[in-house]
């Protein structure tokens, strides 16, 4: 297996994708799945464009994100690009629209499409973060696909314009759709996590409404928030919510994260990814360090299963780079130890993150979704 | 399960760890507690699957429903199917959990499995969850059960036909608000009681009590049709359908339903008798076409509206100048029934005529334009005769008439019209063919006596000539309408029997005798004593080949003889003449062929043909042995 990655801050499109590539590509000929991240500065289908004109029959598998993570750190405005290549490396990708009418359909279609050549494998799945219902999408795919994939991704955004987004395979580039691949052949280790802790008392999700939680223990939502971190007020939330995520536990102790992002005036709190209701949820905290470890630990979880890694794939959400503020590089460097210097690592700012503690994948906030891939 | 516990320190204490599960533990009873059943079992089912995948260790998920053999999934992965799932509840294996939905698992199972072995502590909550997905699909099937009821007792309530059960021959069980009204009593009165406490006697009671007891006997559908009195007096026919419910081989009770079909048989009654009078108006239809006078027509017309129609008082009035004029009346019309009037009178009849329009009136006194000749007369129908005039039926009672009678009125008036149409066709054609003969046939006489007078004057010999050949074009004209006037007369033949050749044959020697002598012609006739189908005609068929072989196929013999062969007469005509070409065989019997400087008026050889196609005969020519044309006339022979 052959693997490098190609970044790029060119402003011109054409230009930047041509530099990411052939960056890539300069000890890899004709690469057989090119992964490509981009920023929201660019236009989009011209980038696409270019990274299309020089990789001839390569499969590609790619989205707009909220930044690019290179070696140098992130990029708000850049392009990023992996190659693989590998005998025994298999894939097959699909685009797939509809999202937003039927997103559990359109997972299943996704699902569907891309186990018709495989019955194992690993599942790449990159789904548009603006649309609703993305647990639905993730929960489709499975549903088609079943317990002998493993599932990792995350999900495409914008520099927090939250206006549009794009997802691409080497068959188009779309908006409000799903690309995905699996891949099949090397030695190929997943894993997932946050390093959020719960508080002491749970919380039930008495009403919810979309992505609003209307009501937690049947008051409105914010009171019980506010209440339960020492009352406090509105104007706080931002910086509380940043801090305190909800986390919905598990049998095993394992917490799935929900980001709160806003407020409205009826106490309603927004949340980045839906919630069930009748959820049992914890107000969630930890410190830097300990986010810190945790990437660090989900790094070598993944690698533990890889004895020759070749690339890493990094998925990891976006409100933590903005809660991290500069400590953010540590996360990555801690990543980075873990897989190893040498191993091309791309990666990119999420919305929201896709995998799984068990068999089944779910979809996370503020976690860190990472992939290792080898011989 | 690859546990990722969310912890500061890797090497925490045991105690730490029992916290942290007996925490996640309790958090996944409180969300197992809030599965409840809201309303749709599809949602109820689709979040126990949802929350099984997040809160436990299991990749799949499966919930069927029913017992054993019968089980169907309601809720499954879909990358397991149905016989995949059947085969793995067999397998039993350690990291598969069944619960057993109900009493032995009599309302279905839930099935689980997962990549490890299932331990005690997972089992133990899956167990509490497998039990608040029992608890809510039993909320949700009696959820069901009480709708179920709801509907069908709002259904029974507000169903017009009747429903009553009985509990025996004689009781009564739950009765519908129908049944109740039906008999003019309240639900209370009759529900749960004896019948004979319910009758006004021992007497009405027990004919209904034998039927009931039938069912409950026979343990048998029964259907009837009975009269039923009601509960205001009123006789109605219902058709009864008697029910019983078996429990263990024994009637547990009986269901009975009645529907009030007074109306609808009283209407298949109606409909079978408009049919029958479409019937016979399309019989005397018939019969109307082959009326020959318009007198006939309207007779026939008036009879069939009396007879099929039952339409006592009724008339054609014709239309003559600015008049309607009686043609016919029925015979019940009053002497006094009846008055001959101007169309500008105005009237019903005037308004039909004009605006070509039928009228059904239900009460003569409330139309502007009727005026009855008798105020007796309080209803009326009116149907327009084409141009001809117009056909109306009046009643002593108001609204007697309805839309089924003007309708047949119509049908009954659309045969009279096609009838007059062709009656005054026919007249017509016979008013221009006897013009044709009589006023050209005059003009001809004329000529011809010109042309004799000029003869008898000392004239060149070219104007001679001329003359000689004026002569003979008249003759040929006056032939042209003899022929065409016997043409005429095939169409109209109706004397069609039995005839003798040997007799026809004779006459037509007989005629051409001085003609044949002249010409030095010899005509031999070999005895025919056969009986053939034809009429007075068949002469002019025989003396027209006669006079054909004469005057055309320059012959001095002529043979006539005949065969039969089964029912079949062929007679034939042949001379030694110069006979006719092949090409011309088929041609020489169209309408208008000529031939040749001699020819005739082309009509002779075309009404041969159709003399003897009147009699289903047919006529053909051959070369004849003799030398010349054969002729054959194929006739029906009789017996």
């Amino acid at each position: 297996m052959k693997a490098d990655v190609g970044f790029s801050t060119l402003e011109e499109e054409k230009k930047a994708g041509k530099e990411a590539i052939e960056s890539a590509t300069e000890s890899i000929e004709e690469p057989d799945l090119t992964f490509l991240f981009t920023t929201e500065f660019y236009e989009q289908s011209k980038v696409y464009g270019s990274i299309k004109e020089e990789i001839g029959d390569s499969q590609l598998l790619g989205f707009c994100g909220g930044g690019i993570i290179s070696p140098e750190g992130i990029l708000e405005k850049g392009i990023g690009v992996g190659v693989l290549k590998g005998k025994n490396l298999q894939v097959e990708t699909v685009l797939e629209e509809g999202l937003d009418d039927a997103p559990n359909d359109a997972g299943i279609r996704a699902g569907e499409k891309l186990k018709k050549k495989f019955d194992s494998g690993t599942v790449v799945l990159l789904p548009d973060g603006f649309v609703p219902n993305l647990s639905e999408v993730v929960r489709g795919v499975y549903d088609a696909m079943g317990p002998n994939f493993n599932y990792m991704g995350g999900g495409t955004g914008d520099n927090l314009k939250f206006f549009k987004t794009f997802q691409f395979t080497e068959e188009d580039i779309k908006s409000g759709a799903i690309s995905a691949a699996v891949l099949s052949g090397p030695e190929i280790g997943t894993s997932l996590g946050h390093g959020w802790k719960p508080r002491k008392e749970s919380l039930t999700i008495t009403e919810t409404e979309g992505k609003k939680i209307l009501e937690i223990d049947g008051r409105p939502a914010f009171d019980i928030y506010s209440e339960r971190l020492g009352d406090i007020s509105l104007d706080e939330f931002e910086e509380y919510g940043m801090k305190h995520p909800l986390g919905i536990a598990d049998m095993a102790g394992n917490y799935t994260i929900r980001d709160p992002i806003d407020v409205d005036e009826d106490k309603n709190i927004d949340l980045v990814t839906e919630m069930s209701e009748g959820s049992v949820a914890y107000i969630m905290e930890s410190d830097m360090d300990d986010l810190i470890d945790k990437a660090g630990e989900v790094a070598r979880e993944a690698r533990k299963e890889v004895p020759e890694p070749k690339f890493a794939l990094l998925f990891d959400c976006i409100s933590r780079t903005l809660l991290m503020d500069d400590k953010f590089k540590k996360e990555l460097k801690s990543i980075r130890e873990s897989i190893g210097e040498d191993v091309p690592i791309l990666g990119a700012l999420t919305f929201g993150e896709i995998g799984s503690y068990s068999d089944v994948p779910l979809f996370h906030n503020k976690t860190v979704s990472c992939t290792v891939i080898g011989e | 399960m690859k546990g990722n516990q969310d912890i500061k320190n890797i090497s925490t204490t045991k105690t730490d760890q029992d916290l942290k599960s007996k925490i996640a533990e309790l958090s996944v009873l409180y969300e197992i507690a809030n599965l409840s059943f809201e309303g749709s079992l599809e949602d109820f089912t689709e979040e126990a699957m949802k929350k099984a995948k997040r809160l436990f260790a299991i990749y799949g998920f499966a919930l069927l429903k029913g017992k054993s053999e019968e089980r169907t999934t309601i809720a499954c992965e879909r990358f397991w199917d149905e016989k995949d799932v059947k085969e793995k509840i067999e397998e039993n294996k350690d990291n598969q959990f069944i619960y057993h939905l109900g009493e032995d698992g009599d309302m279905g199972i839930i099935f689980m499995e997962q990549r490890e072995k299932i331990e005690f502590s997972e089992r133990r909550l899956y167990t509490i969850f497998g039990k608040q997905v029992e608890d809510g699909l039993a909320l949700a099937e009696s959820i069901r059960e009480r709708q179920k009821a709801e509907e069908k007792e709002l259904l029974l309530e507000n169903m017009k036909d009747q429903v009553w059960y009985l509990k025996d021959p004689e009781t009564y069980g739950r009765v519908n608000e129908a049944h109740a009204d039906f008999l003019g009593v309240g639900k209370s009165e009759i529900e749960n009681k004896n019948l004979y406490e319910i009758m006004s006697s021992k007497k009405e009671a027990k004919p209904l009590i034998e039927g009931n007891k039938k069912v409950f006997e026979e343990k048998a559908t029964i259907k009837t049709e009975e009269w039923v009195q009601n509960g205001e007096g009123e006789k109605r026919l219902l058709s009864i359908t008697k029910t019983p419910k078996m429990v263990d081989g024994k009637v547990k009770y009986v269901i009975c339903s009645a529907r009030d079909i007074t109306e609808r048989k009283e209407a298949e009654k109606h409909l079978e008798q408009s049919k029958n009078k479409i019937e016979r108006l399309d019989e005397i239809g018939a019969e109307i076409q082959t009326c020959d006078s318009e007198e006939e027509v309207y007779s026939l017309a008036v009879k069939a509206a009396e007879d099929i129609l039952d339409f006592d008082i009724c008339s054609f009035d014709a239309v003559e100048g600015d008049m309607f004029l009686k043609k016919e009346i029925s015979s019940s019309t009053p002497e006094d029934g009846y008055t001959d009037r101007r169309i500008k009178e105005g009237g019903l009849d005037s308004r039909t005529y004009l605006n070509q329009e039928s009228y059904l009136v239900d009460d003569l006194s409330g139309d502007k334009d009727a005026k009855p000749v008798k105020s007796e007369y309080r209803s009326a129908l009116s149907v327009p005769v084409g141009e001809y005039g117009v056909f109306q039926a009046v009643s002593k009672e108001t609204g007697h008439f309805e839309e089924s009678d003007l309708n047949t009125a119509k049908l009954l008036i659309s045969h009279v019209r096609e009838a007059l149409d062709r009656i005054q066709v026919k007249k017509r054609e016979e008013f221009l063919h006897s013009l044709l003969r009589h006023d050209v046939g005059n003009k001809n006489k004329i000529v011809k006596g010109y042309l004799k007078l000029m003869k008898d004057h000392d004239l060149p010999d070219e104007v001679k000539d001329f003359v000689e050949k004026s002569e003979h074009v008249v003759e040929e004209s006056t032939e042209i309408i003899e022929k065409t006037r016997k043409l005429k007369k095939i169409e109209e033949e109706e004397n069609i029997g039995e005839v003798n050749l040997n007799s026809v044959l004779d006459k037509v020697l007989s005629d051409h005798q001085d003609q044949l002598e002249d010409k030095g012609i010899k005509l031999d006739i070999e005895d025919s004593d056969h009986k053939v189908k034809g009429g007075p005609l068949l002469e002019g068929l025989f003396s027209n080949l006669v006079s054909n072989a004469v005057n055309h196929s320059d012959c001095d013999e002529i043979r006539i003889a005949s065969q039969t062969e089964d029912d079949e007469c062929v007679v034939t005509v042949e001379d030694n003449g110069v006979g006719i070409p092949d090409e011309m065989k088929e041609k020489i019997f169209e309408k208008g062929f000529k031939k040749g400087d001699n020819a005739g008026t082309g009509l002779g050889l075309y009404m041969i043909k159709e003399i003897a196609k009147s009699y289903d005969g047919s006529v053909e020519v051959k070369d004849s042995n003799f030398g010349g044309a054969r002729f054959e006339i194929h006739l029906e022979r009789l017996q």
